[in-house]
């Protein structure tokens, strides 16, 4: 199940200019399959989610995209550069952040970065001291990293990866092992990098993350299972319902809100009745009045709201499944 | 900046960075600096104060004829006294035994610097940037490789200068021949080359450094059999004989390069590497 793009997706993407572009990529390790036939795009100056379990080639795919490892199969083109022909050029243009920081411990915050900044054809010392302080970590710059939480060395990890102003950004699992007011502080981050124009990969299995960060969510099982906006995911895999909570659920109620024409199905859950029906938003208010005649005590009507997750385990169990 | 202007600044980069880990790190500094100073100081012991403390008989019985083969190869040396003779022929074999300086150096340092990136995982990092592999492996070579032909120089300097000071300026006169000068001009800067290149190979599948070390200690085996070799008179190596042992060790260097090369890729790093 690939769900393309809805109509107001594509209205938005008509404007917009693919940055990544993978062409049926595939990776294996011996006779184990880590991606496989994998085409996707993602657009210039959007965050797209790479959504998927452990195992599920999510770092695999972004070694591939980031250069760093050639596919088996297929090919991939990010800023214009072949990621297997071109991987130097490509670095040139992109940044990593790499699920483990990886720094010198025994040196100061400053010289790391200044020795990765000695590789790209930048002032170094601008790009260290705009980034140290960009990052918070000014005050701290001259201490040992061995010394540095681990929020702060994924901070200076991400710091180490603006160094050059990438175009895109990769992040593979950018808050894993962080505390909520560090992982926080480094979801800022990204939204702030992402409002600078910058195109952002993000793979992370943190449903929330990818849910409040994410422009499309790509669900991956070694292979693409979907990719769409969140809201249209939604859409797609699970029809709008309205939940009715009553003091209780009486029989009168029930088989009086199922006797409509316009109900499609009709679920108890608790003193709840979950509802789906046809033309959602004409015919609420009616489903709202008969339950009201037929005696029942509303506490309250909503729309039952699915969360990414929701989604996103659907997917991956009927991946599973298959 | 010109690509080539880039290649050269990336390297550079490497290699200053490789120092300044290497020589902030005190167990590895002492081991580059002292250990080399430590095994030529003790040739000396050897050949000169042993030799006053034990007297020549018990050495020319340890030798066999091991010393009338070699003051046969080297006529110059029959008019000296037996003590000197043995003297001359002990120098004889510095050039040769001096090769376990540029073994310990380069391997200590191309083990150290390849394990240090696999445990603090800043590999992957540091692929990620445009530096060409090519490049970072010339840096890192080359961090090895100067201190490495640098100590060998200093510990071959000392050496002499100690001879000088023992009064046995004839020695030198005598022994200090073309064998020393394809040593340390041709044979160390590839016995260098080598041992870095078995380091980068031992590293990739070493977890530690002291595993990497051990494995890649194999250079020094044959280099401690050469020495052996003359010391029984297997073998005697004069200039020519140097220069050969040279050329069969370039063709080493030319199949641990090509196994370097592809061990040293971008992708066998990631997932090969231990």
């Amino acid at each position: 199940m690939i769900f393309g793009c809805s109509g107001s997706t594509w209205d938005r993407m008509i404007e917009m200019t693919p940055i990544v572009e993978t062409h049926d990529l595939s990776k294996r390790f011996g006779d184990v399959i880590a991606v496989q036939s994998l085409s996707m795009s993602v657009e210039e100056g959007e965050i797209l989610g790479l959504l998927g379990p452990n195992g599920a080639g999510k770092t695999t795919t972004t070694r591939i995209l980031s250069g760093m490892i050639d596919p088996s199969d297929g090919y991939a083109e990010v800023a214009g550069f072949r990621t297997d022909m071109e991987a130097e050029s490509l670095h040139e243009v992109i940044g990593l952040l790499t699920e483990t920081p990886g720094f010198y411990e025994r040196f100061s915050a400053r010289e790391n970065l200044l020795y990765f900044a000695g590789f790209y054809d930048i002032d170094a010392e601008k790009q260290v001291d705009k980034y140290l302080e960009t990052m918070g970590l000014w005050d701290r710059r001259e201490d040992r990293v061995g010394t540095y939480s681990r929020g702060m060395k994924k901070r200076l990890a991400l710091a180490r990866s603006m160094l050059s102003e990438p175009e895109v950004l990769f992040l593979d699992e950018p808050t894993s092992g962080l505390d909520p007011e560090s992982a926080r502080g480094v979801r800022e981050l990204i939204l702030k990098f992402k409002g600078e124009g910058r195109t952002i990969f993000l793979a992370t299995h943190n449903l929330e993350e990818a849910e409040e960060l994410c422009d499309r969510i790509a669900v991956f099982q070694n292979r693409l299972v979907a990719i769409d906006r969140p809201e249209d995911l939604r859409s797609h895999m699970f029809r709008r319902q309205v939940v009715v909570e009553l003091e209780s659920v009486t029989e009168a109620v029930a088989s009086g809100i199922e006797e409509l024409s316009f109900i499609t199905s009709i679920e108890r859950d608790g003193n709840r009745l979950i509802v789906e029906m046809d033309d959602f938003d004409k015919n609420r208010p009616a489903l709202v009045r008969r339950t009201v005649e037929k005696g029942g005590n509303v506490i309250s009507v909503f729309e039952k709201e699915h969360k990414l997750e929701d989604i996103y385990l659907r997917l991956v169990r009927e991946e599973a499944g298959k | 900046m010109t690509p080539s202007g880039m290649a050269r600044k990336r390297t550079l980069n490497v290699l200053r960075h490789e120092w300044r880990v290497i020589f902030t790190n005190r167990n590895t500094a002492a081991m580059v600096t002292l250990l080399p100073l430590i095994i030529i100081g003790q040739a000396f012991v050897y050949i000169f104060v042993a030799t006053d403390l034990i007297g020549i008989e018990p050495l020319q019985n340890f030798l066999g004829g091991s010393l009338d083969k070699w003051v046969a190869a080297f006529p110059e040396l029959a008019s000296l006294s037996p003590i000197d003779q043995f003297r001359a022929f002990a120098f004889g074999q510095i050039p040769v035994y001096l090769l376990l300086v540029p073994c310990l150096v380069a391997l200590t340092i191309a083990t150290f610097s390849i394990v240090e990136e696999k445990q603090t995982k800043t590999l992957e990092p540091l692929l990620a940037t445009p530096v060409r592999t090519w490049e970072l492996m010339l840096g890192k070579s080359l961090a090895s490789a100067i201190p490495s032909v640098l100590m060998s120089w200093v510990s071959a300097g000392f050496f002499i200068l100690l001879t000088l000071i023992s009064g046995s300026s004839l020695l030198l006169e005598q022994g200090l021949n073309a064998r020393w000068v394809v040593s340390l001009l041709i044979l160390v800067p590839i016995v260098s080359i080598l041992s870095i290149l078995l380091g980068v190979i031992a590293s990739s599948r070493a977890g530690d450094a002291r595993s990497a070390q051990n494995t890649g200690l194999a250079i020094i085996l044959p280099v401690l059999g050469l020495v052996g070799a003359q010391l029984f008179g297997l073998m005697v190596l004069d200039a020519v004989g140097l220069l050969i042992l040279s050329a069969i060790m370039l063709v080493g260097i030319y199949v641990t390069l090509r196994i370097a090369v592809r061990v040293f890729r971008r992708e066998s790093i990631l997932t090969e590497w231990q």
